[in-house]
């Protein structure tokens, strides 16, 4: 029997508490974890109950960040590696040998700890490109808008896109959507110049998908109201399965997505769930100036995903 | 976020904006050319509007959708002019030449489809953008979670806007900021990122509109980038990325986005999730061009109005 579809962020995170009693409960291994906002995260996390995690690190400053901060990490287990770099190699290890099932991002900058997941040496490499999905659950929408790529492919190709699509669809499988509902995003819906990514989009990525990837629903050139509203579908004339009722927001930039992503976390109260998607591990990554319900439920996510990943065998 | 002081100008809510609209109009409303007023809401916006002593409307359009449309919105501006254009080509051509000999003073889209809306006003054989300017959209915002307005551009006209032109449409955000009641706007040139990148071409512009700006090059404003949309809006955010001596990072007045879809999907997340209140306007043409989006509400078609008015 299948887990019914997930909508908000409160239920992504109880679906991660439900799979730890399940008997699933994941392990997150931290590289570099000398960062006070993921130890946070991650000791909350693990009260909450949904994952158990191994801090990869220089112990000492792991423990005294820790104790200024008032942090509890007794119930972690911490593996001493001082050099962020090593320490991060410690980190895909683990996911290598199947002792972590997610990744999380510390003291090091995001360049360096991908370096490092995508050596061959660990086999964590999946076929697509890595790219960054924002799943926001945005007060007055009715169901989760992931919005990608706003983290990592700068102008993405043709190509590239429909692999930044694909991600997101996993993403969306794993909180049980079906049908995916897929908006091609562009700033008017009947442009009077077609652009040539959108002549990309049209020609190449919506039939690519469609061939693909099966369950889908995928409508574009869509504006965000429109992907997002069924008043301003009926304004604007137009109708279709995805109008108003988008699960994934598949843009054509990286400044398109963040940008708009973070108007709706600072100014229309959205909860954000962060994750790359690409390789055989989710990798987690949250910034000191994301809230707490952030953090966890980016957390939540990875281990929701990574779940869907084991049981649904992805990887082989 | 609130703890921390940010500059906060004296008109930073909309209806200081439009109070401010009505203040600089003096007691005689602007005569607007409304083209194509096919649907009920832009004639409630319109009349709205004239209610409120900002324009006397004359309408331009299909005569038969403009009658049905006034039907539609209780025989809303039954009295105004009509001036019959089947097509959205004659509409324009019939507003340009009210502009051209002084008839009108701004006009509001109605119903015209935004592209060929677009298209025919920046043709150049019709004038309405003069040479060296740039026909630019600019919204002003003012998003609940914000203590002051942010005004926004460009959601309409350049999809990609290469750096002179986004060189214009800085300048195009001083000059509206400056009717608006911000002497010294600061502006965020926004980009995914807050340092530069010689693989995202938008970060290496923002950083050269930033040293424009500083050096005067770019007068009457504070520019700064590459900002992310936190790090230009929330002073909790530019402190911990480290952005220390900026006049703009945390406390932005204005935002240049990199392109049409950013502006665009910021317009419509506020408009529809920000419980902002908002209006947008065609600026740096011979007159301004009140420019509510298909979908935008009542409230933002008048808002839209007020603003032409305010940045005639």
């Amino acid at each position: 029997m299948s887990d019914p579809a997930i909508h908000s962020s409160e239920q992504l995170i109880e679906r991660a508490l439900s799979i730890a009693r399940e008997g699933r409960k994941k392990t997150v291994a931290v590289a570099a974890a000398q960062d006070v906002d993921v130890i946070d995260a991650v000791t909350q996390s693990h009260a909450d109950g949904f994952l158990d995690a191994v801090l990869v690190g220089d112990r000492d400053r792991i423990v005294a960040l820790a104790q200024e901060n008032g942090i509890d990490i007794g119930g972690l287990e911490v593996v001493h590696q001082k050099d962020v770099t090593q320490a991060a190699h410690g980190a895909a290890r683990l996911a290598s040998e199947g002792k972590a099932d997610a990744i999380m991002k510390g003291f090091l900058p995001t360049s360096s700890l991908l370096k490092v997941v995508l050596d061959k040496a660990y086999n964590l490499r999946g076929p697509n490109t890595l790219s960054h999905c924002a799943v926001l659950d945005i007060p007055g929408y009715h169901k989760l808008l992931n919005f990608t790529d706003g983290g990592m492919v700068v102008r993405p190709e043709p190509d590239q896109k429909l692999q930044i699509l694909e991600n997101a669809v996993l993403v969306a499988r794993a909180l049980g959507l079906s049908p995916v509902k897929v908006a091609v995003s562009a700033a008017v819906d009947r442009p009077a110049d077609y652009s040539a990514h959108l002549l990309s989009d049209l020609d190449f990525v919506i039939p690519s998908a469609l061939k693909k990837l099966p369950d889908l629903v995928i409508q574009g050139p869509l504006t965000l109201d429109v992907a997002t509203s069924k008043d301003a579908a009926r304004a604007y004339g137009v109708s279709g399965q995805v109008v108003g009722d988008a699960d994934i927001f598949l843009v054509d930039s990286i400044e398109e997505c963040n940008i708009i992503a973070k108007a709706l976390i600072n100014f229309a109260d959205a909860v954000f769930a962060g994750v790359i998607v690409g390789a055989k591990v989710p990798v987690s990554l949250v910034s000191r100036t994301d809230s707490v319900a952030n953090k966890k439920t980016s957390l939540a996510i990875a281990c929701v995903l990574a779940d869907y990943y084991a049981q649904q065998r992805v990887w082989g | 976020m609130n703890n921390q002081t940010i500059a906060i100008p004296e008109i930073n809510t909309m209806e200081k904006l439009l109070a401010r609209a009505r203040e600089l109009g003096g007691s005689r409303s602007l005569r607007a050319a409304v083209l194509m007023p096919h649907q009920p809401d832009i004639l409630r916006g319109c009349r709205l509007a004239m209610d409120e002593g900002f324009i006397s409307p004359i309408l331009i359009g299909n005569r038969d959708c403009i009658d049905r449309a006034r039907a539609a919105a209780d025989g809303c501006l039954g009295k105004a002019e009509v001036v019959n254009a089947e097509f959205v080509d004659d509409a324009v051509q019939a507003a340009l030449g009210m502009v051209n000999d002084g008839t009108v003073d701004l006009l509001v889209r109605g119903a015209a489809p935004q592209p060929d809306f677009v298209r025919l006003l920046t043709t150049e054989s019709e004038g309405f953008v003069g040479k060296g300017t740039a026909l630019g959209h600019i919204a002003f915002i003012k998003p609940e979670r914000y203590q002051k307005l942010l005004a926004l551009t460009d959601a309409v006209v350049h999809p990609e806007p290469d750096l002179k032109q986004k060189i214009a449409l800085t300048e195009n955000l001083v000059a509206a900021c400056r009717k608006a009641g911000i002497d010294m706007p600061r502006i965020a040139v926004l980009a995914a990122v807050e340092v530069v990148y010689p693989q995202m071409p938008v970060t290496m512009e923002a950083a050269i509109l930033a040293k424009m700006g500083e050096r005067g090059q770019i007068k009457g404003a504070f520019v700064d980038g590459p900002l992310s949309f936190d790090c230009a809006i929330d002073p909790l955010a530019a402190e911990s990325k480290g952005i220390r001596k900026s006049e703009v990072a945390g406390q932005a007045d204005a935002l240049l986005a990199p392109n049409m879809e950013t502006a665009h999907g910021v317009y419509k997340a506020m408009a529809l999730f920000g419980r902002a209140k908002l209006g947008g306007v065609l600026f740096g043409g011979r007159v301004p061009v009140a420019m509510p989006s298909t979908s935008d509400s009542v409230e933002t078609i008048f808002h839209s109005i007020a603003l032409a008015c305010l940045l005639r």
